[in-house]
């Protein structure tokens, strides 16, 4: 990662406490990621915005080297353990905002409720809940979905066994099966491993409903103004065109479509096409 | 009355070995009744109603190819298959006709039975099931395990050695009650579903799907099925209610059925007493 020193640092905010890595300077730039993943799923995309941002990524609540407290894995709480940390903790007022997976549903939030904040927002293979699709997991062909909202079983079939669990969907939610390396699952299996990640990780699915009311009530105070960019991945479990379609339905000005040869795994897959992208999008709000 | 003795028999078919279990006596004129089970269980889901059954009929319970103690070969999951494994051990028989009733992934094995043998099934019961191919999306719809079942390889690594978490979880949240299922049932099942290759067979039901869809769209393009056929479903827990009569309705010409109250999935194990009630005049009054 030539060109970018990326520093580690916790913030303690009370009922949680964040890591966060970040580099570069310039106007403050938010990547969030999501499951099964850490901030380490920028790490290809950093060096490149840390050109021209100052980039912060931060592990979201119970993953990651973040804290993993008992409850709220809704996304309206989470955006605001994000919030904190940008506003109370770092002091930033303005920034530009990614989300990948379940990042993608937290930015939502935390757009929806600073809306002046969030100066643009990029969304990467992900759907809105609440977007007034009635089904985020495409009619359950992410059966992943439904299972993690099943009490108790899946944090019972995964115990012990993360790595076969977590390298499943690295292996089959991508395009290139060799985009996340053996070594890159070593990093994301070392904190999915720990005790309470997986129940973490599982909690941001079991939210899902709630994430659902939370954003209804949001869109009645009208869509999203700000610019957004919406990619989707055209192969394998990449999500396609649903990506825009469903960012239609919740902000007023949208760009964006696929990213081509890519999964679901987007900054790892495709970095230099993602990166050419994001650059692109975030100058023109500069 | 004695209750009927239910005895374990195994069929030697060349490329797989079924067993069965038999109830009730084999003499001239005496109908048979085939009970077929479904997923996570084996023929013995069908004990607390087998000796009644029995003092009608010759009845015959096997567990299907890969399940239970029959032997689990590497393919051959599709019903059309597991359906010809069940004719040919009626063949072994010297059974000419039978009616079929058929549990969860039993009712379309029932179903490909049915349609590759008109004359031979003289009536069809379906207990909370639907019918793939039917032309709707009723089989898998709302239901998770299909879709993680149908994944290569990952149910049997994450299932193995915790065969009782997994099936157990079916077990005690698919019913009406949590408690349909002693301990000592689900230990049964589980000592099935824990040998080598069965959690495999087991998941190759799944697997199957999509060819079972096409199987069955080309049996009905030859018409539906003419049988009398007795449709339930469980309007409670995880059971699918109207949906299995529905289903049956699309590819059979002469169904009645509706819902057996108080059931969840596990009809069988749950309603014994009410399912004989309806299943006994059903059958008595089938050609």
């Amino acid at each position: 990662m030539s060109g970018a020193t990326i520093e580690h640092q916790f913030a303690d905010l009370g009922d949680v406490t964040l890591h966060y890595v970040s580099a570069g300077a310039g106007d403050p730039l938010v990547l969030l990621h999501g499951w099964p993943q850490t901030w380490y799923e920028w790490r290809h995309v950093l060096p490149g915005l840390a050109k021209h941002y100052r980039v912060i990524a931060p592990d979201l609540r119970g993953l990651g080297d973040s804290s993993r407290p008992a409850g709220g894995y809704d996304k309206a709480t989470v955006a605001n353990d994000v919030w904190r940390l940008l506003h109370d903790h770092l002091g930033i007022a303005r920034f530009f905002l990614v989300g990948h997976d379940w990042g993608g549903p937290t930015a939502f939030a935390l757009a929806g409720a600073h809306r002046d904040a969030v100066r643009r927002l990029a969304i990467l293979d992900v759907a809105i809940p609440g977007d007034g699709n009635a089904d985020i997991s495409q009619a359950g062909r992410r059966w992943h979905h439904a299972f993690h909202r099943t009490p108790d079983l899946p944090e019972a079939l995964i115990q012990g066994r993360e790595r076969l669990y977590l390298s499943w969907f690295f292996r089959n939610y991508t395009y290139r099966p060799d985009a996340i390396s053996e070594t890159d699952i070593d990093e994301y299996v070392r904190t999915y491993a720990q005790l309470g990640a997986i129940r973490a990780g599982l909690a941001y699915y079991r939210a899902v409903h709630e994430d659902v009311r939370h954003n209804e009530e949001l869109l009645k105070r009208g869509k999203l103004a700000m610019p957004v960019l919406a990619l989707g991945g055209n192969r394998s479990w990449g999500r396609r065109m649903e990506v825009l379609e469903s960012c239609r339905r919740v902000a007023e000005h949208v760009e964006g479509g696929v990213i081509e040869d890519c999964g679901h795994f987007m900054p790892e897959e495709q970095p230099g096409p993602l990166l050419e992208q994001l650059l692109a999008f975030f100058a023109g709000g500069r | 009355m004695n209750e009927p003795l239910i005895e374990h028999a195994y069929a030697d078919l060349d490329e797989v070995k079924l067993h069965y279990l038999r109830a009730g006596e084999s003499r001239a004129g005496r109908p048979a009744v085939l009970l077929v089970h479904g997923w996570p269980q084996t023929g013995a889901m069908w004990r607390k109603v087998i000796p009644e059954l029995a003092r009608h009929y010759l009845v015959l319970a096997p567990d299907l190819r890969g399940l239970g103690d029959s032997t689990r070969p590497q393919t051959g999951y599709d019903k059309r298959t597991l359906a010809n494994d069940l004719w040919r051990l009626l063949r072994s028989l010297k059974i000419r006709r039978c009616h079929a009733v058929g549990h969860d992934w039993g009712a379309p094995t029932v179903f490909a039975l049915a349609v590759a043998h008109r004359q031979a099934v003289r009536s069809v019961v379906a207990l909370d099931a639907p019918v793939p191919g039917d032309g709707s999306e009723a089989m898998a719809s709302g239901r998770w395990h299909h879709f993680f079942h149908h994944a290569p390889d990952l149910p049997e690594a994450l299932v193995a050695g915790r065969e009782a978490v997994y099936l157990g979880h079916f077990f005690r949240h698919w019913g009406a009650r949590t408690d349909v299922f002693s301990a000592e049932e689900i230990a049964e099942y589980v000592r099935a579903y824990s040998r080598p290759g069965a959690l495999r067979a087991g998941f190759n039901l799944y697997r199957a799907m999509a060819q079972d869809a096409r199987d069955n769209r080309r049996a009905l393009a030859k018409g539906k099925l003419k049988m009398p056929v007795l449709a339930l479903g469980g309007p409670e827990g995880r059971g699918r209610g109207k949906l299995a009569l529905e289903s049956w309705q699309r590819v059979a010409e002469n169904v009645q059925g509706g819902v057996l109250e108080g059931a969840g999935h596990w009809i069988a194990e749950e309603k014994p007493r009410e399912l004989l009630d309806r299943l006994l005049p059903f059958l008595a009054s089938a050609p």
